[in-house]
């Protein structure tokens, strides 16, 4: 678990011993409220909303890096599916392959960026289709696979080929199967966050039964 | 903006009215208040200002780009193409080329990159010199430019879509939860009274005002998130 945790973590570039540090902060405020309200109110209700609320934060502290790193991935494939978009205009201009990889370049975000220098500094040592794997290896879609060996295809036989028509072909049914995942995942996370107005609901129907039934409990106590 | 900056003020003191008609406390009522005013200038505002500018930029831009190619292809004349290009009813942009009056029709054309600050602009720019050096027929070269244009429009227009849809519904459930809460307040009248003088009740009251703060916040962040590729520094 603390592994898998801390190879997450590299993953987002974050240092485990500073979050580590962070998470304990939290939980070491949330304990001192929760028992200073004990000694002040001399009432066990606000310690136990602090116990609740330390499960809480850690849950949400601990799961956030694996979403973190879902939404990056994500974020990847869309930056990767415009500059491959860019990369179409430049083959179409006459440019050659390696020359239109060199100029996405300047359009990437700094993850791609980086990328794209490996995979033309591996092009000038490796003249097979392994760079172009390797490549496609970081975004786990086999239809980028399939797209950076159709870019390979293009070195040999030029834009005029039948591999430019390929490489369209892919890089449109990818460009439309990551729009449609784009739309279904705005879709969903505004679903998600538009949802919050039952949960104020619900908290409202529960702190309503503790108004009442605190009032039926002074009478009762009352007769 | 400014109609923006207005509409969530008030909305700050409706969420304050409606905590001191629930919780009968005017501290609560002002924290509130408070709490949300500050959300909105430190957090939200900015990203209101980012996402009206962006929705704009992206309008303003394909509109140039596309009379831009094909004036060019019918005219062959930058100058033309370029006034044709600007001819949008857009106060910045407009202020923008009135500096530029004196410059090369080309470098007043690269001068925009700035103002658009879009990746697709950069792209366009790229074609436009590549025309410049090579020649040839601009509407096959900028095909495909085209084709990115559109896609990027109809991401945007559809994306508009969804995030209007979902504001309708969260504003009717907001509406109604709280709309539930005042009317227990008044036709529950005094037994409600006699439940605010638990102090845990009115402060879990806040609370809740507290999470609405907070879904609206969360819910502007996903409103505003826009998947349109800036120009990179």
């Amino acid at each position: 678990m603390i592994k898998k945790l801390k190879a997450q973590m590299q993953i987002l570039g974050l240092n485990p011993k500073k979050e580590g540090l962070i998470l304990l902060i939290f939980n070491l405020v949330l304990v001192a409220v929760g028992t200073a309200t004990y000694f002040i109110l001399k009432e066990l209700t606000y310690p136990l909303v602090c116990v609740g609320l330390i499960f809480i934060l850690n849950f949400v502290f601990l799961t956030r890096y694996s979403k973190q790193i879902e939404g990056k991935n994500i974020e990847n494939l869309q930056e990767f599916a415009t500059l491959f978009g860019y990369f179409r205009i430049f083959i179409h201009n006459g440019y050659s392959v390696y020359s239109a990889l060199k100029e996405l370049i300047v359009f990437a975000n700094e993850d791609l960026k980086s990328s794209l220098q490996k995979l033309l500094s591996d092009i000038d040592n490796d003249k097979s289709v392994q760079p172009f794997i390797d490549f496609a290896k970081g975004f786990n879609e086999i239809i980028v696979e399939e797209m950076m060996i159709s870019i390979y295809q293009l070195i040999d036989d030029g834009e005029q080929s039948d591999y430019l028509m390929q490489f369209e072909l892919i890089f449109d049914k990818f460009s439309d199967l990551l729009y449609q995942r784009y739309l279904r995942g705005k879709d969903s996370k505004l679903g998600t966050i538009g949802s919050a107005p039952l949960i104020g609901s619900c908290f409202l129907i529960i702190v309503l039964t503790i108004g009442i039934i605190s009032v039926i409990g002074e009478l009762i106590n009352g007769i | 903006m400014r109609k923006i900056n207005i509409i969530f003020i008030i909305l700050g003191l409706v969420l304050a009215a409606f905590c001191f008609l629930a919780t009968n406390n005017f501290i609560y009522a002002s924290l509130v208040a408070v709490i949300f005013v500050i959300d909105y200038f430190l957090l939200m505002r900015k990203k209101f200002t980012h996402y009206f500018s962006l929705i704009q930029r992206v309008h303003t831009s394909y509109h140039f780009i596309n009379s831009f190619v094909i004036t060019l292809s019918v005219k062959e004349s930058f100058e033309e193409a370029y006034q044709n290009g600007i001819r949008i009813n857009n106060a910045r942009l407009n202020a923008e080329t009135e500096q530029l009056t004196e410059m090369p029709v080309v470098d007043r054309v690269k001068y925009l990159k700035d103002y658009f600050n879009l990746s697709i602009y950069q792209m366009f720019l790229n074609v436009i010199s590549l025309y410049q050096d090579q020649g040839g027929n601009i509407l096959t070269m900028s095909d495909n430019l085209m084709k990115e244009c559109t896609r990027t429009e109809r991401a945007l227009s559809d994306t508009l879509s969804i995030g209007h849809k979902h504001l309708k519904e969260f504003i009717t459930l907001w509406v109604m939860s709280i709309g539930i809460l005042i009317f227990m307040r008044f036709s529950l009248s005094d037994f409600y009274l006699s439940m605010l003088k638990n102090t845990m009740f009115s402060t879990l009251l806040f609370v809740f005002f507290l999470i609405c703060i907070v879904s609206i916040n969360l819910f502007v962040i996903a409103f505003t998130d826009l998947t349109v590729k800036e120009a990179t520094k």
